[in-house]
């Protein structure tokens, strides 16, 4: 290593240079829209804004109760909990009667529930039928719940794999009989007492009358208990099969959004679960509440929400199989806010609405300087070459950056970087299955689609329903990378619709709305893939066999194929894959747009509207669902032609905001607020030294100047690669391309042979020197044009061409802040 | 039943079967001539060194000796039957074999048979072994039987504890060894009752909890209950049948205890439960000899050899392990179940133990290696409990919904199929007659071995005494009520004997005054006929007499001299004979009078003999009516005794609640 202590000094310098400039740019950007605050209004002339939830109440039985919340919405946008202000009446106490937030029920009719505030009066109707019924206790709907929401089947008690203590529950109550088995039958003299239900030990543990790992559960006189209890008494029957309780097919959580201002502030929740036979039933006791952000917004048992630092929540309630949540916004009292104005594309009145709600400014736009290399960088995965920065610097029209996006956007270096995003995501790689000619056609075949602009509808509907040889009819390899039924139905899941679907293997999602039932159904659809030798013995046919099921694992029996969340198709005489790649690209499709929207946004905007962009489910939901919505319907509405949602994307001042953040951004990072500051990935970084250094690389298979991002076998790769983060390509999981740092990274490109012989290697400073005849400072402006898109500040010039001066060597001084730029941070990251 | 049809058909197919091809099976069945072959074309796909499905390789006969994963599959003591190699390629058993084929065709099943039959030959050198003497030979003993009639419930207590309006889930059974009495457990109370007339003996009170383990003494005088409360006490109480006597209570678990014994001689007391510890006591002071640490899951069964030598404990993780009493050190690990082991039953002679597991077996465990003699495929779902009888027969239970009972090889004797749940505990009575078995919902049904259809029903959750006691006095006042028609029904038989009595008695009686009338008549002849035998042998005298006297007289004539004196002499004579002669007339027509009177006399007998004859004839009808109306008398008096000492009983039963309800 020659200097070593030069260069350090360098790279120490260079980096403290580029994170002051950041600060510095973030000082100015930041007053501008603060100051432009506009006037409060008070509005108090309007009536008061006022929902009562939820908006219809049923009893259906002498049983039945159900919890009503009221919430005011002030001008401002921030929630109350108004249950405690407003007066409540009944139109007709004959009907029911009401116990503080509660309605229960008196004799079959129909009335009204009266909510009035400040002249204001909501009426909610409400339906009482078999008031003086009380229906038997079910195991599925009434027992079950019970343990649930006492939590006996989570993963840590009673639900693990081996259960706790020597008993089993199936993991958040996914196989009911089964649990009926167990704490009935398995042990029959043990866990239930019929005779003297009380003494039952499955009562005893519950509420901690005997040793208990896992505690008191409930009291005595609690509901649960008497729901339990009622159940024993009557014999601990099971449902029975010929006439099965209703089945819950929704489950509802009011209010739908709560804007709470001042930590401790309080909202109460009300969960209602609406049944298969209509009726509805009031969870808000029996559903597990969980919040993703409990520092903002805790939620309790009883459904209760206190907020607490600012931030944004999103709280759950887990039913049953069904999951859903409300969106919590957690603001400090006495904000003084007002609000900026909105401008830009579709994409901005979304983001900036948002903003809104959170009362954060945006940071301000960036420079042409850092637009160029960032755009450059996302879309083609290079960087702007010097003459491009000199032209679109020197560029005086008013829309250069759009035209500067348009002009990227037909280069074939950005269907590249997306043929090396599915790539990725296809597992593209060579096996002992796969052969390198297999993995190579397959990754020509992808680039081809992307290089012709094949909307990805098409491509996707291409491949799965692809049948012949890995060879003829590369697209087949899709099932010869992975050949696993379930796993293939899960990587379809995963890659085309963002769903995460593995939990459902073997017990229903905890924290989603899928199934044993959907998991299986969905796979059914692959159960009929056929595979036998090509003439080649490196090739395989892939072809629909006709036949074949998929088991489920509980029931051991085949289940008929059925769409993620839709119905059963009829697939008799049909290509299995055929029908499911129609409804998958099908417009109408839910999943589908969204989540390869969301991938697109996800690569320009650094994070995902759903972080991770292939991990969507109801308890991750998108920090802004309406935009999330928005992009996929823009896909649709552009036939799935994704360079046209580049564009949008690229225009939006939101891609265009500077890095730099302000006080009430600062903590943002799924909002959009400022722009985020990414690592290039592994491939574009060593495109980028490549591109800059002028020194290819060769990689196997590829003809000498090849990029990284060319490369089609996954296998093929370099320390380089490798060190930094390249995926594997071992599973279709996202987050398998990491741009996490590491110590290896750093040492890497300090002491590493890529930087320093790529220099020396493509010889550039001594030719510009020698040949081109630059100036020590030119060579200087050079570098840093090339590598950081921005000229030298007066001071990093002052004192480069110092050091520069005092050396013997000039090339070789010169080399080393070359090498100094490559080494520093700015380089290194898309910001 | 059904079942045991299908058994014995398809045993009748097999010996049909193995009739019909008897001509074709060689002398000598080996495994190199004949079965290999046959493993070769069906079985050598998976069962081979290379493969070794299940654990399984027939291609050697040594690998095929050793067995596969579940043991040995053929035994050289030619059962046939006991072969689970056998089992499965005869579709006895499941998985059947080879799978998803048809069966081996006939004459290669004959082929099997006979090998097995024959003693598991290897090749033509080999030679059968020698009949080994079998564990399952059973020796019955009679050791622990109590000298004197077996102990009964005599004052055992009859209050019921705890009433509940249905039972808890049967968690235990037992049959004394000796005595009709059955005993059963419930909320807080352990029942005991007759096995034969299931009438309630006596009630354990049991506050502690439930029983989850009985079993009696060696000799039948003692109950000993372990159980408790789950997750919250156990322990071990020992009860004096006869007098229901709580004598000691052993051990402070802290959960409740699955499994107790005590030893014959009643100085051990072994317990266990899901504190996985097997604690064995000395039964007089209650101290703990032996804290042993081995099973890795829930202990569910304990129980001491009839010996007293060993005592084995059975897990919930499918472990058996077998311990001398005496010194607490292992014995024997007894290794083969899949599943959890609930019950375990010794055989009378010590040589053979029993295990019921979860995997739905039972298995046979022979007592010097440890090796399982036989595994009983005895019900799906899983066997409960197995319990032996004195012949050595085996009874179990199982989530089948049945009790079924077996003979000492393991062949399906009886099945009983009772109520809906599955069966969690049986025991058989000291005859061997009467099977008992308890299921889930609480039912316990006491099942005739012999009649299928004389089941009854025991409840674990006998009603209050109050409300029992009321039954009985009802059946007191019922039987006495019964007594007063057949009280009445005696009176009027007797009256009935009195009324046949008096017709008979008259002609008894005219009969009689008629045979009086003939005897006197007869007499008058007597005396006639003696008179005139008299009068026979007088008369000639007389005769001679007098001619005598006419022979003097003329003499006196002759010689006479006239003389008055001679004259007087003469005339005196004369006055003298005349005197003789009119008394001989006399005498003679006096004859003649008696032979007459005679004459009448016999007539008179004859005309009166043939009334006496007329009057005989009627009597046989009087007399028949009369031992009628007996006869229904003396029944009707037996039917009154019976009724009085029935009614003394219920009142002695009446009484001794009585006496406990106050």
């Amino acid at each position: 290593m020659k200097r070593p202590h030069l260069r350090t000094t360098l790279s120490a310098m260079l980096l403290a240079s580029w994170l002051i400039g950041l600060t510095e740019t973030h000082g100015v950007r930041a007053a501008d829209p603060a100051t432009e605050s506009s006037e409060k209004s008070p509005g108090t002339s309007r009536p008061p804004e006022l929902a009562v939830y939820p908006p219809e109440i049923k009893l259906g039985s002498a049983r039945d109760v159900q919890s009503f919340v009221a919430v005011l919405r002030r001008d401002d946008g921030i929630t109350e909990d108004a249950s405690d202000r407003v007066i409540w009446k009944i139109a007709d106490p004959s009907k029911v009667a009401r116990d503080g937030f509660q309605l229960k029920p008196v004799a079959d009719g129909q009335t009204e529930l009266l909510a009035e505030y400040l002249g204001t009066t909501v009426k909610i109707p409400v339906t009482v039928t078999n008031a003086s019924t009380k229906p038997p206790i079910s195991f599925t709907n009434d027992v079950m719940p019970v343990l649930t929401r006492a939590s006996c089947n989570t993963g840590s008690c009673h639900g693990a794999a081996r259960g706790k203590d020597g008993f089993n529950l199936s993991l958040f109550g996914f196989d009911p009989k089964g649990d009926y088995d167990r704490i009935t039958r398995e042990i029959g003299f043990r866990r239930i007492n019929l005779a003297v239900p009380e003494q039952s030990l499955l009562m005893e543990k519950a509420v901690g009358k005997v040793a208990h790992t896992g505690g008191k559960l409930f009291g005595e006189d609690s509901d649960y208990y008497a729901t339990l209890l009622e159940w024993l008494r009557t014999g601990a029957k099971l449902d029975s099969e010929k006439t099965p309780p209703p089945t819950v097919d929704s489950v509802a959580l009011y209010p739908p959004q709560a804007v709470i201002e001042g930590e401790g502030t309080k909202q109460r929740f009300v969960a209602v679960a609406t049944y298969s036979d209509g009726s509805t039933r009031d969870i808000t006791r029996l559903a597990a509440f969980t919040s993703n952000n409990s520092g903002t917004a805790a939620i309790d048992n009883a459904g209760v929400v206190t907020a607490g630092r600012r931030g944004e929540a999103f709280v759950m309630a887990r039913f049953d199989t069904h999951t859903v949540g409300s969106q919590v916004l957690a603001l400090p009292a006495d904000l003084e806010y007002s609000p900026p104005e909105i401008t830009g594309n579709y994409i901005d009145q979304l983001v900036g609405k948002k903003l809104q709600q959170l009362r954060i400014i945006p940071s301000g736009k960036c420079s042409d300087e850092e637009f160029i290399r960032r755009v450059t960088l996302d879309i083609t995965g290079l960087l702007p070459t010097e003459e491009a920065y000199v032209k679109f610097l020197a560029d005086p029209a008013p829309d250069k950056r759009a035209a500067l996006i348009d002009q990227l956007l037909e280069s074939k270096e950005f269907s590249e970087i997306w043929a090396m995003k599915f790539a990725q995501l296809l597992m593209i790689k060579s096996s002992n299955q796969v052969s390198y000619k297999s993995a190579f056609l397959y990754a020509n075949w992808l680039t081809d689609k992307f290089a012709r602009n094949v909307p990805v509808d098409q491509m996707v509907r291409e491949l799965l329903t692809s049948t012949g040889g890995t060879f003829t009819s590369p697209g087949t390899n899709f099932y010869e990378i992975e050949r696993d039924t379930l796993k293939t139905a899960e990587n379809v899941a995963q890659v085309f619709m963002g769903i995460r679907t593995q939990c459902a293997q073997c017990h229903n999602h905890p924290f989603d709305r899928w199934t044993m039932d959907d998991y299986y159904g969905f796979a059914s659809f692959f159960s009929q893939i056929g595979r036998k030798g090509g003439e080649d013995y490196r090739e395989r046919i892939v072809y629909n066999r006709g036949g074949g099921e998929v088991n489920h694992l509980v029931t051991k029996k085949p289940v008929p194929p059925k769409f993620l969340g839709g119905e059963s198709p009829n697939t008799r005489g049909k290509d299995r894959r055929a029908v499911l790649a129609e409804w998958l690209t099908s417009p109408e499709n839910p999943f589908f747009a969204p989540s390869i929207a969301n991938r697109v946004w996800a690569h320009y905007m650094g994070v995902g509207l759903v972080d991770e962009v292939d991990d969507i489910r109801v308890s991750n939901p998108a920090s802004n669902p309406e935009l999330f919505e928005t992009l996929g319907k823009k896909l649709v509405e552009y036939e799935f032609d994704f360079r046209r949602l580049v564009r949008d994307i690229c225009n939006s001042d939101a891609y265009q905001r500077s890095s730099a953040t302000n006080e009430s951004n600062a903590h943002d990072l799924r909002n959009y607020s400022h722009a985020l500051i990414r690592r290039v990935p592994a491939e574009s970084l060593l495109d980028c030294i490549c591109q800059v250094t002028e020194a290819p690389d060769k990689f196997t298979g590829l003809p000498l100047g090849a990029r990284a991002v060319q490369i089609a076998d996954g296998r093929t790769s370099n320390y380089f690669l490798t060190t930094f983060g390249r995926a594997p390509r071992a599973t279709v999981c996202d987050c398998e391309a990491s741009t996490d740092p590491s110590l290896s990274q750093a040492l890497h490109l300090l002491n590493g042979n890529t930087t320093s012989r790529k220099i020396s290697q493509g010889n550039k400073v001594k030719n510009w020197i020698e040949q081109e005849k630059l100036t020590e400072q030119q060579v200087i402006e050079r570098i840093y044009v090339r590598c950081l898109s921005r000229r030298p500040t007066p001071s990093e010039i002052a004192k480069l061409t110092t050091s520069v001066s005092e050396a013997e060597n000039k090339v070789a001084a010169l080399e080393d802040v070359f090498w100094a730029v490559l080494n520093s941070r700015e380089f290194v990251f898309n910001h | 039943m059904i079942s045991m049809r299908c058994v014995t058909t398809l045993l009748i197919l097999i010996s049909t079967v193995s009739a019909g091809f008897a001509e074709d099976v060689p002398a000598k069945v080996t495994f190199e001539e004949h079965v290999k072959p046959i493993f070769r074309q069906y079985c050598l796909n998976c069962h081979h060194q290379g493969d070794k499905k299940g654990g399984l390789a027939l291609d050697t006969f040594g690998s095929l000796m050793e067995g596969g994963g579940s043991g040995e599959i053929v035994f050289d003591d030619g059962d046939v039957e006991g072969s689970r190699l056998w089992q499965l390629v005869n579709h006895d058993d499941t998985p059947v074999m080879p799978p998803n084929q048809d069966k081996l065709p006939e004459d290669k099943l004959t082929l099997i048979r006979a090998w097995i039959e024959g003693g598991v030959l290897e090749n033509a050198g080999s030679k059968a072994s020698a009949k080994k003497k079998n564990a399952l030979e059973f020796v019955a003993s009679s050791s622990g039987k109590p000298e004197g009639p077996a102990a009964m419930p005599e004052t055992t207590p009859l209050q019921t504890p705890v009433v509940t309006s249905r039972a808890p889930a049967i968690s235990a059974i037992a049959a004394s060894p000796w005595a009709p009495l059955v005993a059963v457990s419930g909320q807080n109370q352990v029942v005991l009752y007759h096995s034969q007339s299931c009438e309630i003996l006596g009630i354990l009170p049991f506050p502690e909890g439930i029983a989850q383990d009985l079993k009696f003494s060696r000799d039948g005088a003692y109950l000993i209950v372990g159980g408790g409360r789950h997750s919250a006490q156990g322990l071990v109480a020992v009860f004096d049948v006869r007098t229901g006597e709580r004598v000691a209570t052993i051990g402070d678990e802290l959960d409740v205890v699955f499994g107790a014994d005590v030893n014959d001689s009643m100085s051990r007391v072994a317990l266990g439960g899901p504190q996985r510890m097997l604690r064995i006591f000395d039964a007089q002071s209650g101290e703990m000899l032996f804290d042993i640490k081995k099973h890795t899951d829930w202990i569910y069964a304990v129980s001491f050899s009839p010996d007293g030598v060993l005592v084995a404990s059975a897990d919930r993780a499918g472990g058996i392990s077998v311990w001398e009493t005496e010194t607490g050190r292992p014995y024997l690990d007894l290794v083969g179940h899949k599943g959890a082991v609930f019950s375990l039953a010794w055989r009378d002679d010590s040589n053979v133990l029993a295990s019921a597991s979860a995997d739905g077996t039972v298995k046979l465990w022979e007592l010097n290696d440890g090796k399982a003699i036989r595994t009983i495929n005895a019900h799906g779902g899983g066997v409960s409990s197995v319990a032996f009888d004195h012949q050595g027969r085996l009874a179990t239970a199982g989530a089948d919904n049945r009790a079924k009972l077996w003979d000492a090889s393991g062949k399906e004797l009886k099945s009983f199929a009772h109520g809906s749940e599955d069966m969690l505990e049986v025991a058989v009575t000291f005859d061997g007659k009467r099977v008992v078995a308890g299921n889930w919902s609480g039912e316990v049904f006491n099942c005739s071995v012999e009649d299928p259809k004389d089941v009854r029903t025991l409840a674990a959750n006998p009603k209050p005494a109050e409300e029992r006691i009321k039954a009985i006095q009802q059946s007191l006042t019922s039987a006495k009520e019964k007594l007063v028609p057949v009280m009445k029904e005696w009176e009027a038989a007797k009256s009935q004997v009195a009324a046949a009595t008096k017709p008979l008695a008259e002609l008894n009686q005219q009969i009689a005054s008629k045979e009086a009338q003939i005897q006197q008549h007869e007499a008058v002849i007597a005396q006639a006929v003696s008179t005139i035998e008299k009068a026979k042998s007088d008369l000639p005298k007389l005769t001679l007499a007098a001619r005598d006297l006419q022979d003097r007289m003329t003499a006196a004539r002759v010689a006479g001299k006239g003389d008055s004196a001679s004259l007087v002499a003469l005339a005196e004579l004369e006055e003298q004979l005349a005197g003789e002669l009119l008394a001989l007339a006399k005498r003679r027509k006096e004859q003649v009078a008696l032979a007459n009177k005679q004459a009448e006399a016999a007539k008179q007998i004859a005309s009166l003999r043939n009334e006496v004859a007329a009057l005989v004839e009627n009597r046989p009808p009087l007399e028949n009516a009369l031992k009628q109306a007996e006869d229904v008398a003396s029944k009707a008096e037996k039917k009154v005794e019976f009724g009085k000492t029935w009614t003394n009983q219920i009142q002695r039963k009446v009484d001794r609640y009585l006496a406990e309800i106050n």
